[in-house]
């Protein structure tokens, strides 16, 4: 991707977040105030709209045969393995349990993070992820009284 | 006073109560180096404890939690590029770069030792002038706090290193996340979408968490399947002294100063904490630096700046807490409790009724900043091992404890939901080389911006022209147009040059 089509895609996203931004505070509260509830946002979504907007010209002058820097060296699967991974520890992360969650979470990741030069160490990663979940469990819940989910394992 | 100091040694250096204060300093640092618990955290869960004491060793020892857990955040900024605490957002985009260039001993020496100048220069204010301080404190008013808050604001420009419209766009865009929730003064609900979670708003450790310790997670998914490399980070703690000499101490006394002055000066405004004073006093100092391009890139001024800055906010934060009876933040909201639990009311008296108790707290504070320095430094070398994990099994350990954190903050799985939205603004914003300092000022000063302006204005009957006729506020706006103005300058002479060398 180049470099002026990256700074476009942004100053993109950067305006489409600013009319979403003001069109959202019409929808607040105002009262015949000169200044009251939806001032501040009035201004923040004038001033991000201006900044968008400057972020667009700039990057419409930008010489499109620069390559941005870095790009083909991403692993975007493992990202996109590693946010789905994220997702889905939280999203069950009340109704399964910390214990159980953090265990199959923190696996998981060992595996998806481990260097394709290194061989997985499968027994390894389940023994630390057991040991740190149930520790971290134990040491949060009863040494300093802080509630975590207990999900389906209600002995504890 | 001398017999009063006498008196606090000798009660502090009880064994019993100085055992309990390396204790409180070791578990205080250590909250701090954890992302995801905090001060707050780790005073609400010692208080407790304290209540069978003696109401001066009680404080003594919640003291040297507080000042172990301000420091202690330098530990998982500087080795994980999280911060441990709001308190070190700013000794990230130093310290980090030192560390990856293989002067961690250095950041880390320079860190621990500036965190307990800036604690100590706290203390000598706290004693010494605190009454006066007191007083002017006092007259802070909403045009005052506007004034303070607008000031920091425009510093994100000096932060907005590579470009300023995204630098400002960031900004921007945190001011625009701290009007998430109920309006200040008249309530109305704001981009809550319905949704009862978001009517109060998000929580600077969400977006900490979220910002820092998310993104980097995401980031290292990014090149773990080809990394070479599985250590985190290497530092090698067998350095001679505390990693820097005697000439770099005295070429950073103004600046350490400085920085203290302004921890000091924000700690004693209620509401605004170290988790400001790091930040503000990290643009200040880059500003003021004859070689601003260095900063962010690993140089010892930048997490002087920040060190010294939100240890002195400590000091600053105790000043209308003896004086006036009033808490700052939420540790000194805790404090007062601890006091009040003693049947003690701190206010204008306590240190006429209560002198022996108030020259405890002052040596305990001198105390506990020795410690801290101490426990710290030699402690970095046990820290040290847990950096031999490898990258890969450390950094989803690190994220299951910040997820905890932000789970243990209300018992909300809301907030945890709020960390993974800002790993993706973090992410976002690394993608697209966005500077994440401005979005962490704006939503920590957003709040507090808006409420003292319409306030102001309420006040004033919309009279814009009152925030230059109060003596303080008109001060602070006049420095503001002059830093700006100097700003503009700066940049116009040295695109002038640049345009010149072209040619």
């Amino acid at each position: 991707m180049s470099n002026k089509i990256k700074e476009l895609l942004l100053g993109s996203i950067m305006l489409i977040f600013s009319v979403g931004y003001f069109y959202f505070s019409l929808e607040i509260n105002t009262r015949s105030d000169v200044i009251d509830s939806r001032t501040f946002p009035y201004i923040l979504s004038c001033l991000m709209l201006v900044l968008s907007l400057w972020q667009l010209a700039n990057a419409f002058f930008l010489d499109s045969s620069k390559q941005s820097k870095g790009i083909n060296d991403k692993d975007y699967a493992t990202v996109i393995k590693t946010a789905f991974s994220i997702i889905v520890y939280i999203y069950f992360f009340e109704d399964i349990g910390f214990i159980i969650m953090s265990l199959l979470f923190l696996f998981v990741m060992f595996v998806l993070l481990t260097p394709q030069i290194y061989k997985p160490k499968y027994p390894m990663y389940l023994s630390i992820a057991t040991f740190t979940s149930v520790a971290i469990y134990v040491i949060f819940r009863y040494g300093l009284d802080v509630l975590l989910p207990q999900g389906i394992i209600t002995v504890i | 006073m001398m017999e009063l100091f006498y008196n606090g040694f000798a009660n502090v250096l009880t064994p019993y109560c100085f055992i309990l204060m390396i204790l409180g300093t070791f578990v205080g640092i250590v909250f701090g180096a954890i992302p995801g618990l905090s001060s707050v955290m780790a005073i609400a869960l010692f208080l407790p404890v304290t209540y069978g004491m003696d109401p001066g060793q009680g404080i003594a020892v919640l003291i040297a939690l507080y000042i172990g857990s301000v420091s202690g955040g330098l530990i998982s900024a500087m080795l994980l590029k999280i911060p441990g605490t709001p308190a070190s957002i700013a000794t990230c985009f130093d310290g980090a770069p030192m560390v990856e260039n293989g002067q961690g001993a250095k950041a880390i020496g320079v860190g621990v030792f500036f965190s307990c100048v800036g604690t100590l220069i706290s203390i000598v204010a706290l004693i010494f002038i605190s009454p006066t301080i007191a007083k002017v404190a006092i007259q802070f008013g909403p045009h005052e706090f506007f004034a303070i808050a607008f000031f920091s604001l425009t510093m994100i420009a000096t932060l907005s290193s590579g470009s300023m419209v995204k630098g400002v766009f960031s900004g921007a865009l945190g001011l625009a996340f701290s009007t998430v929730g109920m309006a200040p003064i008249d309530g109305a609900t704001r981009y809550t979408f319905g949704s009862l979670e978001l009517s109060s708003g998000f929580n600077i450790l969400t977006v900490m968490i979220g910002l820092f310790a998310v993104s980097e997670v995401i980031k290292m998914a990014e090149g773990a399947k080809n990394a070479t490399n599985t250590t985190v980070a290497k530092v090698d703690m067998n350095v001679k002294g505390m990693g820097f000499s005697i000439k770099e101490l005295y070429g950073q006394i103004t600046n350490a100063v400085r920085s203290s002055l302004v921890g000091l000066g924000i700690g004693i405004l209620p509401g605004i904490g170290a988790g400001t004073s790091n930040l503000v006093s990290y643009t200040i100092s880059k500003n003021q630096s004859k070689t601003p391009e260095k900063y962010g890139k690993g140089c010892i001024d930048g997490i002087i700046a920040s060190e010294s800055a939100n240890n002195a906010s400590v000091g600053g934060a105790l000043i209308p807490l003896m004086t006036l009876g009033i808490p700052g933040d939420g540790v000194t909201a805790l404090l007062l409790g601890a006091f009040m639990v003693h049947g003690i009311a701190p206010g204008p008296l306590l240190f006429q009724n209560y002198g022996d108790l108030v020259y405890t707290i002052f040596v305990a504070c001198i105390v506990a900043s020795f410690l801290m320095l101490f426990i710290e430094w030699y402690g970095m070398r046990i820290f040290a091992q847990v950096l031999k994990i490898p990258k890969h099994i450390l950094l989803p350990i690190v994220f299951v404890l910040c997820v905890v954190g932000a789970f243990a903050l209300s018992t909300r799985i809301f907030d945890v939901y709020a960390v993974i939205l800002f790993g993706i603004v973090g992410y976002f914003f690394i993608s697209f080389r966005i500077p994440q300092a401005p979005f962490v000022i704006g939503f920590v000063l957003g709040g507090m911006t808006e409420i003292n302006f319409r306030r102001a204005m309420m006040l004033s009957d919309n009279d814009v022209s009152s925030f230059f006729l109060h003596p303080i506020s008109g001060t602070f706006i006049a420095i503001t147009a002059f830093v700006v103005c100097s700003m503009v300058f700066k940049n116009y002479r040295k695109s002038k040059l640049n345009n010149t060398i072209a040619n």
